[in-house]
């Protein structure tokens, strides 16, 4: 024999399809007058719990204008960077300029000309990085496409030369500003071309 | 929604940034989480305020969500800390909430004995401890299992079952109760009707 109050938790565990239906149970509960009207007011003043009142208020919208709100922070803070990355970049092209520039010795390993011209190159992307951090609306279009070749063959180039022991770390890493430099342009575009895929002129930063 | 995995779906998609997605879930998961809010802060404004911060958290958290755990599971687990924080600052700040100590069900409901109106849900559910509360709604309104409710409430999923048999009990004894209150208010009415069997 089992008591009322173990007899019923079984059977709320039964209907809550946690437990199996127990034939001692089951006997009691025939013989229990107590326990099945329990049970009747159990199932009644669930039913009647579970329906709905009242309709909740909507929060959907609310939810949805923090997820943009969200989303034009992050778009913000990656626009940011990346000018940033842009303006670290050009920074680097010129140091890297000015010190083959200071390197007189350097023209004869390649010769006065190639000298000259990298130099030159250095410095022309410098100049184009630091006009994209500074007005990427107007100028990153443009050096993007030459930016991303340039550091693409540059990176392969020192990889290659890394892995076959021709050159070390240490040598390649004035390829660095490239890479730089192509990150920060990748992150400034990406967001404008989420925010203002038709308005290039758009800035997160109007969002805001 | 037609079942959970489509809802687990919609929100790694919301994780990857699909902002439809991000509604879909917020739609289908919003009854649910103002529910559970209302039931354990048991006054309106408390809960609005509690939804509003658990949808502002789930918008940043479903970055992270990676469909380890239900979303309905994981949102609630989200709406318990909020509501955890709002009892903390209530107690602080002694704010005094919405109670209806006393259980006064319309003699109406006995006759129809399928619809509460809200107040009187209400008025029923705060008889309960908030555990009890908490533990009633999770398994009977909202529809989860013992393991689900025992990981959204953070406890072993043994007090979830005495918390639901405790506050099933208790409920059951309140609606005895209430509806022989009502029997006793309708009777007259019946035997003036002519129609008491």
């Amino acid at each position: 024999m089992i008591d009322c109050d173990t007899a019923r938790r079984h059977l709320g565990a039964v209907r809550d399809r946690e437990a199996r239906p127990d034939p001692t149970v089951d006997e009691h509960l025939c013989g229990c007058t107590g326990c099945r009207t329990w049970l009747t007011d159990v199932d009644e003043v669930t039913r009647a719990l579970s329906l709905r009142a009242a309709t909740p208020p909507t929060f959907v919208d609310v939810a949805l204008e923090l997820w943009d709100a969200r989303v034009r922070r992050t778009d913000h803070i990656h626009h940011a960077a990346g000018r940033i990355l842009l303006g670290v970049a050009a920074l680097g092209c010129l140091i890297v300029g000015v010190l083959i520039a200071a390197d007189s010795a350097g023209h004869t390993h390649i010769g006065v000309t190639a000298h000259r011209e990298v130099i030159i190159l250095e410095v022309a992307l410098a100049l184009g990085l630091a006009c994209a951090a500074a007005r990427p609306s107007v100028f990153l279009a443009g050096i993007l496409p030459i930016l991303g070749i340039v550091a693409v063959v540059n990176l392969a180039v020192s990889v290659v030369n890394v892995a076959s022991g021709n050159s070390t770390l240490a040598t390649e890493i004035a390829h660095l500003p490239f890479v730089l430099g192509l990150i920060g342009a990748f992150l400034v575009h990406r967001v404008d071309a989420v925010i203002a895929p038709e308005d290039t002129t758009t800035r997160p930063v109007a969002h805001a | 929604m037609r079942d959970h995995r489509d809802l687990e779906a919609m929100a790694l998609r919301a994780a990857r940034g699909d902002r439809h997605a991000f509604g879909v879930v917020c739609a289908t998961i919003e009854p649910d989480v103002w529910r559970y809010c209302r039931s354990v802060l048991r006054d309106h404004t408390s809960a609005e305020d509690a939804t509003q911060e658990t949808f502002a958290r789930i918008v940043t958290a479903i970055r992270r969500y990676r469909g380890d755990a239900p979303v309905r599971t994981w949102a609630l687990v989200i709406a318990r800390r909020v509501c955890s924080e709002a009892f903390r600052r209530r107690d602080r700040t002694d704010v005094p909430v919405d109670q209806q100590h006393h259980v006064h069900l319309h003699p109406a409901t006995h006759l129809h004995r399928s619809h509460l109106s809200s107040a009187e849900q209400d008025s029923l559910l705060d008889e309960l401890t908030p555990d009890d509360r908490t533990a009633f709604v999770l398994t009977q309104l909202l529809g989860f299992g013992y393991a689900e409710a025992a990981d959204i409430a953070d406890v072993p999923i043994g007090t979830i079952r005495s918390r639901v048999h405790r506050a099933r009990s208790q409920l059951a004894e309140l609606w005895a109760d209430a509806t022989a209150d009502a029997d006793e208010l309708v009777s007259p009415k019946r035997s003036v009707g002519g129609r008491t069997p």
